[in-house]
């Protein structure tokens, strides 16, 4: 057997919905898994009991096919969202699935099938229509790819798919899926980053910047394009030094033309969010910085102080040659032209449409 | 388990168990119907050493007390947890409210052991409080018994429990001077306590020095009303908790008292200064009103002082200094 990566070694038990116990990812999931104890869940029956890490194989009732739930009075990207599961094994304290979801159950849908029908309806069927859709949005796109090889799927899908382009979001190194491969313009390997204090201090379980540049590198060097993603951009003492310096890390593995798109995102969160980090990571202390509530009744970071935080970041991706790639995640106008002097309405057809010529290079 | 009703005095009947963890004094309405009528429905009672102790019925034994009159009595034999049972029974309505569930239960855990006493609090309390009343509940009783007074008293609202159950016994202690000075409302109590907290572990340091440091065990020693008291309290902890947005609020305070000061209008920035929005706002109470601030608006717009006030956030929002 492969030897699982440290961020899986933890999974202690599957459960399976009944109705998926034959589908092809469960017997894929079964070879890389058979040393935990399986549970075969009958349709409606309750979920056992769970002690400690639980992979759950489920027969996905909701849609796959999804618009990125950005919320109102804020610049949303227009992202689509391919929906394979929720939750990570990763623990980063700051992260948001935390308050979003009610358990930290690994869910995996694996009823593919159900899937791809709803992706031949909705992509494949609209076919003068582009897309730009992600996996990262509910779970990180790869750190389950060891025992699922769900990417791999989704790239063989987006094959025979000239109009999708499917980014895959992740803070793990996991390149298995490149094999499955035959167009690389459509996939965006993307990588987020943070500060090297962030990720030593508050990433429990993610692989080191240098290792994800290093991957991002060799995707480039594979004929693909990488996306980049700080978010979230943390306000610590020593924020400059430390955003400076990964800002900087970027540029020794890849050059600006590389990148197809680069987002900033500032540290926010519903309320709930901010008390579950004060309990489960006592030492984090940037909970207790100037957070306010927004327009949208999520807490982020005051005004000033991110504008300050996106104006260091930019200034210093520009001096190595990054503009036109450059977004913001869910800001207002006001702050867009702070940090860039435009704003997403200045844009031909706006960031959705901006973003859709960024990843499909059609710019070039 | 039940004899037959006896005739006491109210001289004869012992008031002080603990279990009786809510007593209300009749008003004279009730007392007029007791002398009316009399006790209809009797008191019961419970012996201990040749004693009776009321388990339940204290408002009728004060009344009769005052009227002179005996009272009905039904002896019942039960040890003291049944008597705290019977009584949550009997005054049910009086303990869906916290602070009388919490004097009861706290009247159990001294009875019997924590886990067993979490176990009958629960199967007792919890359906007459609902969750969220009995989180709060769970968390005074992991807090110290000196906050149970002001509890009673009204001082502190029974939803500030959750919020200092996130602190250590003793860390939550260094509130009391704060909350026993005056009557708090549920929200400003949760906001200073919440402020507070973040702002004592923001910075590693005990809430008890951040009291001092930020002046606010002086502000409690001024001769100052309750609501002018706390007003100064939830300023001084906001301004430490919030310097950046406090300043500007400051600043945008003063430009708006610049620019429409004079008028009937005020003008208010969006939350937190998130957009760059403004909300003018007065009030009418007549036609004339109503022509006089229209009026008033037109000078503020066509004086371009409102393009001070976007000249000002765009200035000191967008960039610090």
């Amino acid at each position: 057997m492969t030897r699982l990566p440290p961020y899986l070694q933890s999974i202690s038990q599957v459960w399976v919905d009944r109705q998926v116990k034959d589908a092809p990812l469960i017997k894929r999931v079964g070879r890389r898994l058979r040393h935990v104890p399986w549970t075969v869940l009958a349709q409606d029956e309750p979920l056992p009991q769970s002690s400690g890490r639980v992979l759950y194989l489920k027969h996905y009732k909701g849609a796959f096919w999804r618009w990125c739930p950005g919320t109102r009075c804020y610049r949303c990207c227009g992202y689509r969202i391919i929906h394979i599961g929720e939750n990570c094994p990763l623990n980063c304290s700051y992260c948001i699935l935390k308050s979003y979801f009610q358990d930290d159950v690994l869910k995996v849908w694996a009823n593919q099938d159900d899937l791809f029908a709803e992706l031949d309806r909705e992509v494949k069927g609209r076919p003068q229509s582009y897309f730009r859709a992600g996996t990262g949005e509910f779970t990180d796109s790869l750190a389950l790819e060891a025992v699922t090889g769900y990417s791999r799927d989704l790239v063989s899908y987006v094959n025979d798919c000239p109009n999708l382009c499917l980014e895959l979001k992740t803070k793990v190194v996991d390149l298995s899926w490149m094999e499955g491969v035959k167009r690389p313009k459509n996939i965006l390997p993307a990588w987020s980053l943070n500060a090297p204090d962030i990720v030593h201090q508050e990433e429990d379980q993610t692989t080191t910047l240098e290792e994800r540049l290093q991957a991002a590198r060799e995707c480039v060097q594979s004929g693909f394009r990488v996306c980049l993603h700080f978010d979230p951009i943390i306000h610590f003492p020593g924020w400059e030094q430390g955003y400076g310096q990964v800002v900087d890390m970027i540029f020794d593995y890849l050059r600006p033309k590389d990148i197809a798109y680069l987002s900033l995102g500032s540290f926010r969160g519903m309320p709930e969010l901010k008390a579950y980090i004060a309990r489960h990571w006592p030492g984090s202390k940037y909970v207790y910085d100037e957070y306010v509530t927004g327009l949208d009744g999520k807490f982020r970071l005051f005004r000033p102080l991110r504008i300050e935080q996106f104006r260091f970041m930019v200034g210093r991706l520009q001096k190595h040659g990054l503009r036109k790639q450059l977004y913001l995640c869910m800001e207002s106008d006001e702050v867009w032209k702070a940090v860039f002097g435009y704003t997403p309405a200045d844009m031909v057809g706006g960031l959705s449409r901006h973003l859709l010529t960024l990843a499909f290079g059609w710019d070039e | 388990m039940t004899t037959h009703i006896r005739h006491l005095s109210a001289e004869e009947i012992d008031c002080s168990p603990g279990w009786l963890v809510c007593r209300e004094e009749p008003d004279a309405g009730f007392l007029s119907v007791i002398a009316k009528f009399g006790v209809v429905q009797p008191v019961l009672i419970t012996e201990r050493d040749g004693r009776w102790m009321l388990v339940c019925g204290w408002k009728r034994v004060q009344a009769c007390r005052s009227l002179n009159l005996s009272i009905p009595c039904l002896p019942i034999t039960a040890d003291d947890l049944a008597c705290a049972e019977i009584f949550l029974h009997c005054k049910s309505e009086e303990l869906r409210s916290g602070p009388p569930a919490l004097a009861w239960a706290r009247y159990i855990f001294s009875r019997l052991p924590s886990q067993e006493a979490e176990k009958r609090c629960a199967s007792s309390l919890r359906p007459l409080l609902g969750s969220k009343d009995w989180r709060c509940l769970q968390a005074w009783l992991g807090l110290d018994q000196d906050w149970d007074q002001f509890i009673t008293q009204g001082q502190v609202p029974f939803e500030l429990g959750q919020v200092l159950a996130a602190l250590k016994p003793n860390e939550s202690r260094d509130f009391l001077p704060l909350f026993s000075h005056s009557a708090w409302s549920v929200n400003k109590a949760r906001q200073v306590a919440t402020w507070l907290i973040e702002l004592a572990q923001g910075k590693g340091r005990p809430v008890r020095d951040l009291l001092k440091e930020l002046g606010i065990l002086d502000i409690l020693n001024r001769d100052l009303s309750p609501k002018d008291t706390q007003l100064a309290v939830i300023h001084r902890v906001r301004g430490a908790r919030f310097p950046s947005l406090t300043k500007l609020e400051q600043e945008f305070d003063r430009l708006q008292e610049e620019v429409a000061g004079k008028t009937k209008w005020s003008i208010q920035p969006e939350q937190h200064f998130e957009s760059n929005g403004l909300s003018l706002q007065t009030r009418i109470r007549s036609q004339a009103d109503a022509e006089q601030a229209l009026a008033e608006l037109h000078s503020i717009v066509e004086s371009s002082e409102l393009q001070r006030i976007w000249a000002w956030q765009e200035r000191a929002l967008d960039k610090m200094e």
